[in-house]
């Protein structure tokens, strides 16, 4: 089966507190291919800002209780990404602290 | 290090004024009866305006308390604004300390070498 | 007897006979209310009853320390306590240097009684107590009140508390100013000004005795650990570290947790950003005595441009929050503003939220210019926000009206307007939201000292995965954490308010419970117990919390408080917060008081506590008071009016 080219999906993300101090800017739009997940998101992260998965995945730890992802997607309630797993769509706002 | 070990202000510009050096030191003078400032080896000078706290260090004995090699008063100190070493490894880091507040903003509140996470230069054409 | 945290004196000062004295603290009060906050509240309630107007010469002004200040535990925090213009507890706590010098000085509680005629300012250098002429100081604002002192006396480290010109002016919940631009109590600095003294200044040379000084420094030490960069567990630590609330800005935008336009929009863009704040303005740290994070506190500057000059600190710039509620998008006007309520000592609540007020009605076409002093008031007219804020404090035009705060505004404008005036028990509200968090809707409504987080700090649940196992909570914390359901939310509305009064008795700064030290008390107790020498257990020690909560809640119910005034604005009970489909609170604020009183011991029509509730916590002489005054025949409508 020849399937067509995943589409790209567009998040946009927020960086707050000393989490802009480890991208040294405090927002941007990441392109990402479908299916998308936080785990890919934080993939994309790891390469732009060596240093990044570990602060947000540590190794052996708890993900997300040092610090937190927030996802605003179409004017919904905003919940905190505790899963990788988490499913990103086209258009969510992601809030790193 | 090779020259003589003593605590050493940073920088005037990192003194948040806490006090928590002055108020420790007075701890340790008192041989942990009390908390009383105005008995203390370093005081706490803020000027008038407001603008400036300055540390006036008048301590030449060993400590009484130290910490992982540190006396109270460095170790208590938040911003890193005290610093036990010898003159080479202060001006070296002093140095380092000018850097990084150029390129980064935290760093006008804290040493870089105090903090434990990784930081990139403020893009500030971005902001 | 030896005292060991607690000075054991407290200081009177008359202003009407110029009469200054000391006392021995009353051990037993110390022991069931531990000292600054409890301590407070002991005192007012049994020196200012229901018989006493706000602006009565029987009004009482309380400044409280407590056992740990003077420690690097206590951080510079007071309470200050006087019965609010509205009769509620006008209770408020500040940071900076000043309780810690009252510690030195050999005090721990100031309580300040009657009128003086003209203008008088009080000086406290240890045992030097004394009230002086301050014609020269009324009319100035809070800073140049600081440096003058700081001239006359030559005293370089001195700290001073002091009124502005809202304080003067009787603006109704003008705070008392302290150096280092903390503020706290909010109408206390109208009731200091009602009593003409123009401020406060102390040093002291004297020691906090602590009972057992090993035993404290291992529990200052593990206290540390908290805030320590290197081993924090909490993901606020960190951030708020270096950037305070300021953090917050998007955290609250994203959450649709802001009041955008008096809260009628729950999200601001483009939201004021904190690292463009910092890279532009921040200076250098300045923090509160022995604060353990590097930068809370801040020293920030407008370098060039707009408001060029201005300089000062905080710890929360901006009170950025007030950039949405007013819909402006300008820091220079956000410090401007800030630093015009730093001088004037206004409440810069009451400022946003009766200026947001106006601006709705404006729009909404309740007011028009007849009303504003031919002003147009419209959301994002930053220039015409610091215009109003000036007329406020100097209470001109119709800032004369703002300045009685939003509720009696509103009452005073009539014509519908009263259903935009978003406050509780008169007071304007503080930014907390309430719609997506409904612990913040239960704990804003029960407040006895009008809106205030900083008695259930911090706002939102522990992640209950952040709690140790085997740790035993008096509420479920997986319900607790769902926070748009009522669920649970009485047991840990108590909860929080039982043990932050003991961290505020102690005191410490509220935003030290972070981590486990919000959950697990024991490292407070340990710091107490090594401190002043007692040997309470862990339950005796929440039960002092309790009790503090209780006396605060006999004292408002005295006053006439009632169920009913448990509320919170008619916005959050009716309306969503649509940008991010949140549906408003409806019936579920009674559902949770309901169960809060119930938890609490409180009769649940009138919100009174029960005479076993209050025989309980050793609260026998509100049980006399209460019989004596007829308090539980009374109605569910109470007396005040
Ligand atoms: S080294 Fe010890 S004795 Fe000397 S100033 Fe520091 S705390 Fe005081
Ligand atoms: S502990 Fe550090 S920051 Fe605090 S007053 Fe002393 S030198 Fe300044």
């Amino acid at each position: 089966m020849n399937s067509p080219q995943a589409a790209p999906i567009h998040v946009f993300v927020k960086y707050v507190g000393r989490i802009a101090v480890m991208t040294g800017r405090v927002r941007e739009s990441i392109s990402l291919d479908e299916p998308a997940n936080a785990d890919h998101l934080l993939d994309v992260m790891e390469q732009r800002y060596p240093g990044f998965r570990p602060v947000f995945d540590p190794p052996g730890g708890v993900f997300n209780l040092t610090t937190a992802i927030i996802c605003r997607r179409g004017g919904q309630p905003s919940f905190s990404i505790v899963d990788p797993q988490e499913p990103l769509k086209d258009g969510d706002v992601l809030t790193f602290w | 290090m090779s020259g003589l070990i003593k605590i050493a202000v940073v920088s005037n510009d990192l003194c948040s004024g806490c006090r928590g050096c002055e108020t420790w030191c007075s701890f340790v003078l008192a041989k942990g009866q009390g908390f009383r400032p105005e008995e203390s080896r370093i005081h706490i000078e803020t000027d008038p305006q407001g603008v400036l706290n300055i540390p006036h260090i008048n301590c030449l004995e060993e400590c009484q308390l130290k910490h992982d090699g540190d006396p109270i008063c460095v170790e208590m100190c938040p911003t890193g604004c005290l610093i036990y070493t010898d003159d080479e490894d202060l001006e070296s880091k002093r140095a380092l300390w000018e850097q990084a507040r150029q390129d980064q903003p935290l760093f006008r509140l804290i040493v870089p070498w105090k903090y434990p996470y990784p930081w990139r230069p403020l893009k500030r054409d971005e902001l | 007897m030896t005292w060991h945290g607690w000075a054991g004196r407290v200081l009177r000062v008359d202003l009407a006979t110029g009469r200054i004295s000391t006392e021995e603290l009353s051990y037993q009060k110390a022991r069931d209310f531990i000292g600054c906050r409890g301590l407070n509240v002991a005192y007012l309630y049994d020196e200012v009853g229901p018989e006493v107007g706000p602006f009565d010469q029987g009004n009482k002004l309380i400044f409280g320390a407590g056992p740990l200040e003077g420690t690097p535990i206590g951080m510079g925090r007071v309470s200050v306590l006087t019965k609010h213009p509205n009769r509620f507890l006008g209770e408020g706590g500040a940071g900076g240097h000043w309780s810690a010098e009252l510690k030195f000085a050999g005090y721990d509680l100031l309580i300040v009684e009657n009128k003086a005629e003209r203008p008088v300012w009080l000086l406290i250098v240890d045992d030097k107590v004394e009230l002086r002429d301050a014609s020269h100081l009324w009319g100035r604002d809070t800073k140049e009140k600081h440096a003058i002192i700081r001239e006359e006396t030559g005293i370089a480290g001195i700290h001073v508390a002091s009124v502005g010109m809202a304080g003067e002016n009787k603006v109704a919940n003008a705070k008392v100013q302290f150096t280092l631009d903390h503020s706290g109590g909010k109408g206390c600095g109208t009731i200091m000004g009602d009593k003409k003294l123009a401020a406060v200044a102390v040093k002291g040379s004297g020691m906090v005795s602590v009972a057992h000084g090993d035993r404290f420094l291992a529990a200052y030490r593990n206290f540390h650990k908290t805030f320590d960069l290197n081993t924090t567990r909490d993901a606020f630590v960190p951030s708020w570290s270096f950037n305070s609330a300021n953090m917050l800005l998007e955290l609250f935008n994203e959450n649709g947790w802001v009041h955008a336009h008096n809260a009628q929009m729950g999200l601001f863009e483009p939201m004021l950003n904190d690292v463009e704040y910092m890279d532009k303005y921040v200076v250098r740290p300045e923090s509160s005595f022995c604060c353990p994070l590097p930068a809370c506190g801040r020293r920030y500057e407008i370098k060039e441009g707009l408001f060029a000059g201005i300089a000062g600190d905080e710890r929360e710039v901006g009170f950025a929050q007030a950039a949405p509620i007013v819909g402006i998008h300008s820091y220079p006007h956000v410090i401007k503003f800030r630093d015009m309520c730093n001088r004037a000592g206004l409440d810069e609540d009451q400022a946003m939220y009766s200026i947001a007020w106006a601006m709705e009605c404006y729009e909404r076409g309740i007011i028009n210019r007849s009303d504003t002093d031919g002003m147009e008031l419209r959301f994002g007219d930053a220039d015409a926000f610091l215009t109003m804020v000036d007329k406020i404090i100097h209470r001109e035009g119709f800032g004369d009206i703002l300045a009685l705060g939003v509720a009696e505004a509103a009452k005073r404008i009539g014509k519908g307007s009263e259903r935009f005036a978003l406050s509780i028990k008169g007071k304007e509200l503080e930014r907390m939201p309430q719609r997506n968090g409904y612990q913040m809707a239960l704990g804003l409504a029960v407040s006895e000292g009008g809106p205030d987080h900083t008695r259930w700090y911090p706002p939102y649940p522990p992640n209950p995965k952040t709690i140790p196992e085997g740790m035993d909570l008096p509420f479920d914390p997986f319900k607790a954490f769902q926070t748009r359901s009522p669920d649970d939310k009485g047991r840990l509305v108590r909860w929080l308010y039982d043990s932050r009064a003991i961290v505020e008795s102690l005191p410490s700064c509220v935003y030290m419970i972070r981590a486990l030290l919000g959950i697990d008390f024991r490292p407070w107790l340990e710091l107490f117990n090594s401190c002043t020498g007692e040997n309470g257990d862990l339950d005796d020690f929440i039960r002092k919390g309790t009790r503090i909560v209780n006396l605060e809640r006999a004292y408002i119910v005295r006053e006439g408080f009632r169920r009913k005034d448990d509320t919170i604005p008619r916005r959050m009970l009716e309306e969503p917060v649509k940008e991010h489909n949140i549906p408003p609170i409806g019936d579920n604020l009674e559902l949770m008081k309901d169960d809060y009183y119930q938890v609490r011991g409180w009769d649940n029509a009138t919100a009174i506590p029960k005479e076993e509730t209050l025989r309980g916590l050793g609260l026998s002489n509100v049980v006399e008071d209460f019989k004596r005054r007829g308090i539980w025949e009374t109605t569910e409508e109470g007396g005040h009016e």
